[in-house]
Formats: C-alpha cells, structure tokens, sequence
C-alpha cells in the first residue's frame, strides 16, 4: 500500500459551503447542509442581510479516526 | 584503483566480522567432531529439501491469502455500497419492501457491439450507451416515482457505484477461485500484482458514495464549475439531453456555453450539444475550447491547471469521437484546459485545492480566447464532467 494511501484512510473530511453576499461582498465559510449546491442564489447575508451566493462547496480534511 | 583497494579492505573487514560472529554462533557452524554435531548438519539440510519440493506451493498459499484477505475487503465494500444503495432508496421511498429490482439491476449488463468490422461501430456503442442509460432510468423511476429529476440522478450514481464495486468482486472472485481450482501460479500472481490498483478503485467508489447521497460537488465537477459561474444570471437552453447552452458577448466575441444541467448527478451529453450548434443551429463555431478534471501522474499537484491541444473528455470514447469528428470537418481548432486530481479526489467530494482552481482555470480559458481568436468569432466553451451539486 503506497504512502498517499495510508495517509487517506488516516484522514477524515469536512465539507464547507462558502456563500458570498452579491451586495458586500463579504463571504462566509459554513458547514455543508443538504440542499446547498454551487451557484445557489437564496441565502442572506449577516452583515448587510443582501442575497447570497453559494460559490464553493469543498471538503478539508484533517487527522483523526 | 584507490576504490578498489578501499573495497578490498572493507571485504576483508566485513570476513573478520563474519568470522568472529560465526565464533559466538559456534553450536550453529561446528568446528569440532562431525559425529557428535550431526543434527546440526540436519538443521540445514531439512529446510533445504523442504524449499526446494514444496517451495511453490509456499508461495502459492502465501499469494492465495494475501488475495483472499484483499478479497474479503472488496466483498464488505460490496456489501456496504449496497446497503447504502437500499438505505437511500428506501428515504426516498419508504413504501419499497422488496430489494429484488435492485439485485437485478446490479447484475444489468450491457453488450458491447461486434468489432471484426469496426465500420460504424461508435454509432453501434452510443446506441447500446443510450439504450442502457434509458433503461436504467425508467427502472429507477418504477422504484421511486415520486422522485424528482435531482433526486432520482443521485440515486442513478448511488446505484453506479454499488453496481462497479459488485462487478469487481465478481471479477476478482473469479480469478481467485480460478487460481485455487486451477492451482495456477499465473492467475494467482497477476491478481496479485493488480490488487493494489483493484483495492485503489474500490476504495474510491467506496468513499463516493456519502457525498453523491448528499449531493456535494465531486472533484470532476470542476469543469461544469467553471462554465457555470459563466452562465450566472444568463438565459440557459436545454440544447440535449441533461444539457444547458447560454450565449453572451466577450471582447466582440461571441461566446457559447455548454454544460450538464445542475446540480444533480449527469454528465449530459456534451457530443450532441457540439453538433447540435454547428449541423442544426447552422453556428459558424471558430474554436472550440474543453474544460475537465484530468488524472494527475503521481507526484503532481492537486489543483494544478494546465493548458493543452485536443478533446478533453473521458468515457469509453463516443463523446469524444463525436467532438474530434464535427471539429475535423469543419476544422475547428480544440482547445483544452485541464484540472488535475487522482482518481479518488475526481469521485470523492471536492477539495479545496480543486475548487479554488476555478479562476485558475478561468483565466486560462480567457487568456486562450484572447490569444488564438479574434473579434467577431463564435467560440465554443464546454464544462466537462459530472455536475452534481454545481448549478449555473
């Protein structure tokens, strides 16, 4: 078994959403909740409470069990 | 001549060590009376023998388990993606009891069409493609009726899945119960030498499985990714099946955008779209260029772009026959940018290196239209891939 793969069974993910308001521009970075997907217009802004837009929706992954 | 006699003297240390270390090991290596040390003599003769009658069927069993317990594996990955497959099923609808339809899906084959005369024969594989797709599709919709089209595309995937990894414990299965019927060596050891790579794809399809259920982007959704951030706010036209078309300006350019329609879980059919705008639009396309998530070589980086020549898209080769065959009768030049990942980053939710290369990418696909067109060219731009969780 090659090293890249004992490194991925040793890791588990977590995927983000990331929304950005299309009046601030401000982004922010959420957990993934079902129903979210790339280009999704709907969400609100917690600053300005402007229309947001989900952009990226990617996992991270990190060590652990 | 100084490493020579550097190499000499260091042989000759490495004896006197040997030498010494026989010394300490003395009842192993007897010096004194043969007689009296005879077992000794037997301590090495007895393994010999056994090495050399039995050596291979040693090695054969060692190969047989090491396959076996890789074998075991594939089997509860199998079992697994099938319980998924029911469990997500049976969210969808509740009132499904029998599994019966399931089983025999995963066990739907398709034929591939005769190749003595390969004359025509893509047009013979689309047909048979098509004939399974539609197929597979009316039998989830008898299964879930009720579900909509994002829905039922996932659970099309879910099944995909199930079925591949139930196909290579079949397969596997059969090699090694060959082997063992057989007692062959060269089925044995092949298996083994594949497994690695085997293990490599089951665990892959294994680990797509919870982020198809949930409808995340997979890492080969990077193409549609970066044509649906294009199509954002645009009017969008159902040009084939599952597939979208938007048209806008650029530069005194105009542009026209292909993906598979989002976000659920298809590849569309990016072949037809292509002859499509060029045989029955009667579009003048000047360029052709093709976005898609391409296998990494080991040691390249994850999210790296890169710009190329050709038709960038995977499949067993209808698409892409289809796609290099319109671009050569018109010669229209094919563009391609690619986005690398391994095989399980491009089934596996997206990371983050691949999501943040959608601007990579963008600016690739521009400097391209920048460079080899000019003003009052139509240009082709398609996102290839599956678009799960990505709209536009």
């Amino acid at each position: 078994m090659s090293h890249d793969m004992k490194d991925e069974k040793d890791k588990r993910s977590i995927v983000y959403t990331i929304e950005e308001c299309q009046k601030c521009g401000v982004k922010n970075k959420r957990i993934f909740k079902v129903g979210d997907y790339v280009y999704k217009f709907g969400g609100s802004c917690l600053r300005c409470n402007g229309s947001t837009l989900i952009t990226m929706i990617y996992a991270e992954y990190v060590n652990g069990t | 001549m100084w490493i020579m006699v550097i190499g000499i003297g260091m042989g000759l240390v490495t004896m006197m060590d040997v030498g010494s270390m026989m010394m300490q090991m003395n009842p192993l290596f007897p010096s004194g009376d043969a007689q009296q040390q005879w077992w000794v003599y037997l301590l090495w003769i007895i393994p010999f023998f056994i090495f050399l009658l039995y050596g291979q069927r040693i090695q054969m069993w060692m190969v047989l388990n090491d396959v076996a317990r890789s074998l075991n594996k594939l089997k509860s990955m199998q079992d697994k993606a099938r319980d998924e497959a029911i469990a997500y099923l049976k969210s969808v609808n509740p009132n499904l009891t029998s599994t019966e339809r399931l089983d025999m899906m995963m066990e739907h084959f398709a034929i591939t069409p005769v190749d003595m005369d390969p004359y025509g024969i893509v047009r013979k594989v689309q047909h048979i493609i098509r004939l399974r797709d539609e197929r597979i599709r009316a039998q989830i919709k008898m299964l879930v009726p009720e579900a909509d089209e994002v829905t039922a595309s996932r659970l099309e995937n879910v099944l995909e899945i199930a079925t591949a990894l139930h196909m290579l414990y079949k397969i596997v299965r059969h090699f090694y119960l060959m082997g063992k019927k057989t007692t062959s060596m060269f089925f044995l050891v092949q298996l083994q030498m594949l497994m690695p790579i085997i293990m490599q794809s089951a665990e892959a399809f294994n680990k797509a499985i919870p982020a198809i259920k949930n409808g995340q982007p997979i890492g080969d959704g990077i193409g549609p990714m970066v044509v649906g951030r294009l199509m954002l706010n645009r009017e969008k036209i159902a040009i084939a099946r599952d597939t979208v078309m938007s048209e806008y300006e650029y530069n005194g350019r105009r542009l026209y955008l292909v993906k598979a329609q989002g976000p659920g879980g298809t590849v569309g059919e990016p072949h037809t779209a292509v002859e499509k705008i060029i045989n029955e639009m009667g579009v003048r396309v000047d360029m052709i260029i093709m976005i898609d998530a391409a296998l990494k070589l080991e040691g390249e980086k994850t999210g790296d772009v890169a710009e190329g020549v050709g038709a960038a898209i995977g499949g067993i080769g209808v698409e892409k026959y289809q796609i290099e065959e319109v671009a050569t009768r018109h010669s229209i030049p094919l563009y391609a940018v690619i986005i690398k990942q391994s095989i399980i980053e491009a089934i596996t939710a997206m990371r983050k290196e691949i999501a943040e290369a959608v601007d990579r990418a963008s600016k690739s696909v521009f400097r391209m239209i920048d460079e080899h067109s000019k003003e009052g060219d139509n240009i082709l731009i398609i996102g290839v891939g599956n678009t799960l969780g990505v709209g536009q």
